[in-house]
């Protein structure tokens, strides 16, 4: 008797589990777009990011089991702009036949001149503002492909802004104990242009916009030789190096130029779960406070 | 008989559940609650005393313009501009939403990004065929954008304008 009334207990709630409904995946190609996406879609979708914390997208080689996340998402999110060196995102989503939406959509993009040609400078990430366009972005490619859940994505696409202007304002608030004539930002390489230009810095690296071998791209003599130079005449207190890059070079630049490690960036990767940059908001927070230690 | 008895419990307590959520959902919405337009024509002026840009950090999903100001009276849109001037004043005519008695406004506005930092002051008057019924004034808290709603009484035709009010 007690085993029949137990088996209608479990039929009770059989329906409610069965018909729940699977989840849809997003796969991103960058730590920083899929912590958007993964504000903005909370629990509703899973997110998957092929880049682990530290990885360089510039140089990033998909593996077969990057293939094999590909294979299960149903919506792709890239950066754009050729910060995937050799499309290598929309290469993966479009051997798998999945739609394939670009965060960098509609914003202007700061130009490069390098090796004779115009680039378009893709971390557009650094400044919040642009944060807000990949968001939006995000919020349009979710929103197509799941319309049930758009008032959820819009509400949280909401809050997540409010955040992004709080981050814009205490960043601006923390760069004013910097002097405007020693706010000059060594790096590795040439992420930090969109940054330097919300809040007023110049910026030099050794190393061109990307740390592969595109047009315009890697270090040159001539261009080590710049930032020498750059470091000695303005009196740059410090250099940075970047989570993503190997710091060998830098460390030899500053030894050169006789000025120190201010300490490390976040740039094209964000930290690992349990420190400071796992999150966007974390990252620029850490970044902009190794900035003011170091410079001011 | 206790099976059947046990069965019985089970069906009559699923079945008042599944009755309940049901009914529930089936439910029609509260009776309806309409006022009368007020009599008149109405105007909306709003004056700012900087640049209202489109807001850099708004949600953009390409539904609505970006803009830099807007002013919605009982939920209807009355004014979506993209930027305005400090100092001039934009004016909207007529606005059918303005209701006799209570009235809400809501306000959005957007100060450049590089201004945010101190203060700012928008200025709204309602006018019935020329003539302001009512006037407020708001400041922005440094730092944050102007996103205000206010209760706003339109007295019926023939009475007197209200006093101006600065809120703060």
């Amino acid at each position: 008797m007690k085993s029949i009334a137990l088996l209608l207990t479990a039929l009770t709630f059989l329906p409610a589990a069965a018909d729940e409904p699977r989840k849809k995946v997003i796969v991103c190609s960058t730590t920083q777009i899929a912590d958007f996406a993964r504000q903005i879609v909370g629990d509703r979708c899973v997110v998957k990011c092929i880049l682990a914390p530290g990885a360089d997208p510039h140089t990033y080689m998909p593996t077969p089991g990057d293939a094999e996340i590909a294979a299960t998402a149903d919506l792709c999110l890239e950066n754009g702009l050729h910060l995937e060196g050799k499309n290598w995102m929309a290469t993966l989503a479009k051997d798998r036949g999945k739609p394939i939406a670009t965060c960098t959509e509609g914003l202007e993009p700061l130009e490069l001149e390098a090796g004779g040609q115009k680039i378009h400078d893709p971390h557009a990430w650094f400044s919040p503002v642009n944060a807000a366009r990949y968001v939006n972005n995000i919020v349009v490619a979710l929103s197509k492909l799941d319309p049930s859940g758009t008032g959820e994505f819009e509400a949280r696409a909401k809050l997540y802004l409010q955040q992004l202007r709080t981050l814009d304002a205490w960043i601006k608030e923390q760069f004013n104990a910097i002097l405007p004539e020693k706010r000059i930002l060594v790096t590795s390489h040439d992420a930090f242009n969109y940054f330097c230009r919300d809040y007023g810095f110049k910026s030099a690296s050794p190393v061109g916009w990307s740390t592969g071998n595109e047009v315009g791209a890697g270090m040159t003599p001539e261009r080590r030789k710049a930032v020498v130079d750059s470091i000695r005449s303005f009196g740059v207190k410090a250099v940075f190096v970047e989570t993503s890059v190997n710091p060998k070079m830098v460390q030899e630049l500053a030894r050169e130029a006789g000025v120190a490690v201010g300490g490390q960036l976040y740039s094209d990767s964000m930290g690992g779960p349990g420190t400071a940059g796992e999150t966007y908001i974390g990252m620029m927070r850490e970044n902009v406070l190794t900035i003011v230690r170091a410079l001011k | 008989m206790r099976f059947l008895l046990t069965a019985l419990i089970w069906v009559v307590f699923v079945g008042s559940v599944a009755l309940f959520t049901s009914r529930r959902d089936a439910r029609g919405p509260v009776a309806s609650y309409a006022r009368a337009a007020a009599k008149g024509i109405f105007a909306v002026e709003v004056t700012a005393s900087f640049t209202a840009e489109p807001d850099p950090f708004a949600l953009d999903t390409g539904k609505a313009k970006p803009a830099g100001l807007v002013v919605r009276v009982n939920g209807v849109e009355a004014i979506r501009a993209a930027t305005v001037k400090p100092g001039a004043a934009i004016r909207v005519e007529p606005v059918a939403a303005v209701l006799e008695g209570k009235n809400e406004l809501f306000i959005e506005a957007y100060p450049p990004a590089d201004q945010l930092n101190r203060s700012h002051a928008i200025r709204v008057r309602i006018l019935r065929d020329g003539e302001p019924v009512a006037e407020r004034t708001f400041w922005s808290e440094p730092g944050t954008p102007i996103a205000t709603a206010f209760p706003l009484e339109v007295p019926a035709a023939g009475a007197p304008a209200k006093d101006d009010h600065n809120d703060h």
